[in-house]
């Protein structure tokens, strides 16, 4: 350290890397990340701390946590803690059991050949969930939540509708432009089909729109308006930073699932 | 606007963490103030006004976790510690309306409590000028809660 400056806080750094200072300060911690070591190292630091937390706490099982801890109307205090993620591997292996019930986008990797009978058996009682795959020369990558990806990779997408019967797919990319994926046509009819694993007809190419293109499946067991869906999408797009982790504000007899992969030249 | 927890968590969630973290040194009670913050945040979500989740979510967490230092009472093992301590036992001037009042602070660009204030400027490092931006007051207005905070550690030293 030189000396000549106060180190950056930690607090700053903190949203420093999440993009979320004003771009006069984002613009200057760069220009001194280029010419400090150090500092480049505490970003670096800071980055691989998430991912480690990420893989310690799964933002499966923690949400899941959250929203029975909401579904229970109470925070709780440091004498009544519930230690059942900690106490019990036992306990740990069940909730894993169970949230792979609910969610089946953490299932281990499957490809979209996979036995219908299967997968029959799998979606009965499940959420409805997407499925991204990238295009490769040889077979189709699988691809998880938040990955990298480039203008000019081809995505096909694909849905579990589990027991809804109608649904929409669309998504907002890092320039708040909207795309509907399902139907193909705002007028078009929304029914799903209910045969294990569906691919869209149409793989789709992304663009070089930055930071992050989301995907929305929205679902019900009836017939839903695009229209509706696409203004809703429309008013989450203003917003770049909520289109990130917001929902679509829609009725709450509504499903709602995404899938977000990042745009690799705007990784900060 | 519906908040998508496990997008948010992906998001958010690790700043938080460490936040809790780095505040409360242990890992456990860490992990659960972590939750507490996203279970408010579910439950505020229709009021949700700020535009850097980011900021909003480590003065939650802070603010969850001064509760938490509070009610433990533990003997301080660190300097950090011993000022945490001393801060979360602050009582603020609006006395015990705050806890009240908190949550609307957050969310609806009230003024935040003084006592994150103190732990901004004290134990993060943050200048005026910055703990301003962040809570949303004045240089001048954080200066006068702090002047108001050391007043009244003062007086309760005796001195």
């Amino acid at each position: 350290m030189s000396g000549k400056q106060t180190p950056i806080p930690d607090w700053t750094l903190e949203q420093f890397v999440l993009g979320e200072l004003p771009p006069d300060q984002m613009e200057r911690i760069e220009k001194d990340i280029a010419g400090d070591p150090e500092l480049a190292r505490r970003v670096s630091d800071l980055r691989e701390s998430s991912e480690e937390i990420l893989r310690q706490h799964p933002p499966a099982v923690f949400a899941a946590e959250v929203h029975r801890r909401a579904a229970h109307d109470k925070v709780v205090r440091p004498s009544l803690r519930v230690r059942w993620l900690f106490v019990s591997p036992a306990l740990a292996a069940a909730a894993v059991v169970i949230l792979l019930l609910v969610n089946p986008g953490i299932l281990p990797f499957t490809t979209p050949d996979e036995s219908p009978s299967t997968t029959e058996i799998r979606t009965k009682g499940l959420m409805p969930t997407l499925r991204v795959y990238r295009q490769q020369d040889e077979s189709p990558e699988r691809l998880e939540a938040e990955t990298e990806t480039c203008a000019g990779d081809v995505l096909q997408i694909s849905y579990l509708a589990a027991e809804a019967t109608h649904g929409v797919i669309l998504s907002i990319d890092g320039k708040g432009s909207v795309t509907l994926h399902h139907p193909q046509h705002p007028a078009h009819d929304t029914s799903l089909g209910a045969d294990g694993e569906v691919p869209l007809p149409s793989a789709y190419e992304l663009d070089a729109a930055p930071v992050f293109e989301r995907f929305f499946f929205v679902t019900a067991t009836t017939p839903l308006s695009v229209e509706e869906t696409l203004a809703a999408a429309r008013s989450l797009a203003r917003d770049l930073g909520e289109a990130q982790t917001m929902l679509l504000d829609l009725p709450e007899s509504y499903e709602q699932s995404t899938f977000l992969v990042r745009k690799k030249e705007s990784i900060r | 606007m519906p908040i998508d927890v496990e997008a948010y968590y992906r998001r958010y969630g690790p700043l938080v963490i460490r936040r809790c973290r780095h505040l409360l040194r242990n890992e456990d009670l860490a992990l659960e103030a972590a939750q507490d913050v996203f279970v408010q945040l579910l439950r505020k979500r229709d009021v949700l006004t700020d535009k850097s989740p980011s900021g909003l979510l480590m003065r939650m967490a802070t603010n969850i976790c001064l509760n938490i230092i509070r009610s433990r009472k533990r003997h301080p093992e660190t300097p950090d510690d011993e000022l945490l301590q001393r801060i979360a036992q602050h009582e603020d001037t609006e006395g015990t309306v705050i806890a009240r009042l908190k949550l609307r602070r957050l969310f609806g660009g009230e003024q935040e409590s003084t006592r994150t204030v103190a732990v901004l400027h004290y134990l993060d490092g943050l200048t005026l000028e910055e703990v301003a931006a962040q809570v949303g007051l004045s240089v001048s207005g954080v200066r006068k809660r702090l002047r108001g905070l050391r007043a009244r550690a003062l007086e309760l030293e005796g001195r």
